[in-house]
């Protein structure tokens, strides 16, 4: 295809383009419109003894992907019609939605909406590590790299140094010797006998 | 002042050829006989015959510590208890001492072979030989190395006893008894 004819077909694509635009919304409601299954159609085991019916032109987006697993209900819509005016049925993009991962899926589990917005917001401080890793071999692991010891409980570099002596540090506390200490509580016998008669006078006036 | 001092010249004399025994400057005779058979006389006869017993020992030595001081009334207590102690010694009795607490009066008797029951009644007579004077005594302790023996009033006695009695150290017994006086 030369460049003038490409340019050419893109400016009709346009013209039609704009056309449509200009057009009522209820004109183009009118035409065969889009279809969207609640649910994806069952298999044909129901409607063994209908007749065969000729494929419609329209192309719906299927429920069920390439793998064979579910995905949610597409739409469909009409395609453009090609150049010789007929209706045709365009179709578009799925509107993608994001979905939560199923558990068994290998697809890359994305970041939760928040941590994406602070990594946009401030960057990401350090990379995180993967979320699936592979497992771990089985087997034998690799022992490390053995460092030499010493009865110092040091390494070789540590023993060419000079050994350090250790010293007592005394401390004590500030006790000033002329501390008064002694505190006598109430006062000394008043009682002072002269004579042992004096001594057994007391003694009988209990 | 001077020391007081006992003097133990011929305080006993043993006539070999008469067989006896005696103390002191009137020549009380004396029996020396064992502990033992003392022991064994004190712990099978009753308590007055006991009490009198200690009573008619201490009347002896007070009375022979008294001669020494002439005028007991005028003496010391270091003067007294020197004399006393002295009689006590050779008589056997133990080493007699003096502990005032506040204003009680406390006999102590250390190393002594007497029981406590032959002490306390030895102690007021001996006192009550020396001085003439009617005096009250209580044992307040006795273990293996000293006995003490208080003296005072019939009723400080009589309330010391009870406090013993009801298990009251004897410390604290002799607290009792001042009531607040010191």
């Amino acid at each position: 295809m030369t460049a003038g004819r490409t340019i050419a077909r893109l400016e009709a694509l346009l013209a039609r383009v704009r056309a449509r635009a200009a057009e009522p919304r209820a004109a183009r409601g009118a035409q065969p419109a889009s279809f969207v299954p609640d649910r994806p159609v069952e298999a044909a085991g129901e409607e063994d003894d209908q007749p065969t019916l000729p494929p419609p032109s329209i192309v719906y987006s299927s429920a069920l992907s390439p793998e064979g697993r579910e995905r949610p209900a597409a739409t469909a819509v009409a395609a453009p019609p090609e150049s010789d005016g007929a209706p045709e049925i365009e179709r578009v993009r799925e509107e993608e939605v994001e979905e939560e991962a199923p558990v068994s899926s290998r697809r890359p589990v994305v970041p939760e909406p928040e941590e994406r917005l602070a990594e946009l917001a401030f960057g990401a401080e350090e990379p995180s590590p993967p979320r699936h890793t592979p497992p771990p071999e089985s087997g034998r692991l690799p022992a490390a790299p053995a460092a030499q010891f010493e009865a110092s409980g040091g390494t070789n570099a540590d023993a060419e140094q000079p050994a350090i002596e250790l010293a007592p540090e005394a401390i004590r506390g500030p006790l000033a010797s002329g501390a008064q200490v002694v505190d006598v509580i109430g006062a000394a016998q008043r009682f002072a006998p002269s004579s042992f008669v004096e001594l057994l006078d007391a003694s009988l006036a209990l | 002042m001077v020391a007081p001092s006992f003097d133990p010249t011929h305080t006993v004399r043993f006539d070999l050829p008469q067989g006896s025994v005696r103390a002191g400057q009137d020549g009380d005779p004396v029996l020396l006989i064992p502990c033992a058979a003392l022991d064994d006389l004190v712990l099978s006869a009753p308590t007055e015959a006991v009490e009198a017993m200690g009573r008619a020992l201490g009347s002896a030595i007070g009375r022979r510590a008294a001669a020494r001081l002439g005028d007991p009334n005028s003496a010391s207590i270091e003067a007294f208890i020197t004399q006393l102690a002295g009689e006590g010694a050779v008589a056997g009795l133990g080493v007699l001492s003096i502990e005032r607490w506040g204003r009680a009066l406390v006999v102590v008797i250390e190393k002594s072979p007497l029981v406590g029951t032959l002490l306390a009644p030895l102690v007021a007579s001996a006192i009550e030989a020396a001085f003439g004077r009617k005096v009250w005594s209580a044992l307040l302790s006795r273990d293996e190395h000293a006995a003490r023996v208080l003296v005072a009033s019939e009723g400080a006695v009589e309330r010391a006893r009870e406090a013993l009695a009801s298990g009251m150290a004897w410390g604290q017994a002799l607290a009792m008894l001042h009531g607040g006086k010191q």
